[in-house]
């Protein structure tokens, strides 16, 4: 019996390295998702979120939805020097926080 | 009257969030920003989801092994309780324990106002060394080299796993994480009994656990100076490893009344220090930012879920007794498929991935002989990373 549990705890070993490994890879591909669910989505998600340009300066602007916006920092992207207030934009990137502050730092906008 | 509806369906959708295991409270409150409800009343819905989730949730835990991700902690000794037909004590214990917190957490919001800003000062510089010693400490309690070495391997082997869940794009990842560390990998080791849940017993228990609510609520509000992943549940491990208790009872009302107090000082984190640690309150917040003056109604209504949902908890747990008259290897099996179709739908194909994955993590403690609170690497390593 002892035995068959070691056996076991192996194959649970080996079958738990092989899903992690999966996920890394898998990790690269974002969700479709609101600016409700980016506030509360883990540090790090990786998200895809459309929305209304708002406030927007030379290093970050808002991305709305209805009543509800969230941060979005550009980065060195070139296409988001093309984001002019008002504009309805696709936002591709990873949910962070600062200080507890929650923002999305941006990997790719499209403009819709 | 938009008040009052908005209490009222907030407080329905918490009992259904909280019945249904993966449905967070989170979830609803970010469904809930989309409709179009004025702001005052779409702040009190959510406070009124808030409070009867911090109840509901337990029964699913307790009864049925499934975890919530504010009182994983709580999921073998509840269900142990059950087993031993003490399933509506465990039930009276968390929710007098939640209440009480709730109630105590709420006359020392003026204190947390004043002591968070003064702590966070503190410890946030040394968050990551705070967490990294904590779980260092959490290791050494196996007290033997070996299991010490083999808790390590578990405790990283759950980090990893938490790290590549984290950084993925799988909704609310912490259902299927939790429910393959615990309710899944329990399940397929049980398969080889055949208890049925006994008939449960009377809710009665003895009130000696007071001190471990108490406790609770200290623990609570350091919760909200933690950042980012499950703090309560993270706060509820280290608790466990200081006061360690063999009864279930005590264990369960520090859980619980963690949860319950991270819930409240929450809003005295976001007014002293500006970090909102409950994302329904972030979502409150986005949508009408909340000021000192809001604190009463929205503590009120705090109060009323709570305690409504206290009395409806004990009323529906006095029907636990049905689940007596089946057989536990069904009922393990309707909990499985339940589980397997609610991730699926959930948190989609990825996210069984996930769940597998985590069941096979989850069946190492046992089978290695060391204890389950090590999985909780999950949420410890990615919060240690966060605070780097």
């Amino acid at each position: 019996m002892e035995m068959d549990e070691k056996r076991i705890a192996l194959v649970a070993a080996v079958f738990a390295v092989a899903g992690i490994a999966l996920l890394f890879f898998l990790s690269e591909t974002p969700r479709e998702s609101s600016v409700a669910e980016a506030l509360v989505a883990p540090a790090n998600s990786y998200l895809s979120i459309s929305g209304i340009a708002k406030n927007v300066t030379a290093d970050k602007f808002y991305l709305c939805q209805r009543q509800l916006c969230i941060s979005m920092k550009k980065g060195e992207l070139v296409s988001a020097q093309l984001v002019a207030e008002g504009s309805s934009l696709r936002v591709q990137g990873r949910a962070k926080e600062y200080k507890g502050s929650r923002y999305f730092e941006a990997e790719r906008i499209e403009m819709e | 009257m938009i008040a009052a509806i908005a209490i009222v369906g907030g407080l329905l959708l918490g009992i259904f969030s909280g019945l249904l295991p993966g449905i967070h409270s989170n979830t609803v409150s970010s469904v809930l920003a989309t409709l179009p409800v004025p702001p005052e009343a779409l702040s009190l819905a959510i406070v009124a989801v808030v409070g009867a989730h911090l109840l509901f949730q337990f029964l699913p835990s307790i009864f049925l092994s499934i975890p919530d991700d504010t009182v994983v902690a709580s999921v073998l000794p509840g269900h142990r309780l059950a087993l031993a037909g003490r399933g509506r004590e465990a039930i009276t214990v968390c929710a007098f324990s939640t209440l009480a917190a709730v109630c105590a957490s709420v006359l020392l919001i003026p204190v947390a106002l004043v002591a968070l800003p003064a702590a966070y000062a503190i410890i946030e510089p040394q968050m990551a060394l705070v967490l990294a010693a904590a779980s260092l400490f959490l290791l050494y309690s196996e007290r033997e080299w070996k299991k010490i070495a083999i808790a390590a391997f578990v405790f990283l082997l759950s980090g990893a796993l938490g790290i590549a869940t984290l950084r993925g794009a799988i909704n609310d990842p912490l259902f299927p994480a939790f429910s393959g560390l615990f309710a899944a990998s329990g399940i397929l080791l049980s398969f080889t009994s055949r208890t049925r849940l006994p008939a449960q017993k009377s809710e009665r228990t003895e009130l000696d656990f007071l001190p471990y609510v108490a406790a609770g609520v200290v623990f609570g509000m350091l919760s909200d100076l933690l950042p980012g992943l499950a703090a309560p549940a993270q706060i509820a491990v280290f608790a466990s490893a200081i006061f360690a208790t063999n009864d279930a009872r005590k264990f369960l009302a520090l859980v619980s009344s963690i949860a319950a107090s991270h819930a409240v000082f929450a809003f005295s984190s976001l007014l002293s220090i500006g970090k909102a640690r409950e994302g329904a309150l972030a979502i409150i917040n986005e949508v009408k930012p909340i000021s000192a003056g809001d604190l009463p109604m929205l503590l009120g209504v705090l109060l009323l879920s709570a305690g409504i949902s206290a009395y409806l908890l004990m009323r529906l747990s006095r029907h636990a007794s049905a689940l007596s008259s089946l057989d536990t290897r069904a009922l393990n099996m309707g909990v499985l498929a339940y589980l397997v179709c609610a991730v699926a739908i959930i948190s989609g194909g990825e996210g069984m991935l996930l769940f597998a994955t985590a069941t096979a993590v989850g069946l190492l403690p046992p089978l290695l002989g060391v204890r389950r609170t090590h999985v909780m690497g999950l949420i410890i390593v990615p919060s240690i990373m966060l605070a780097l």
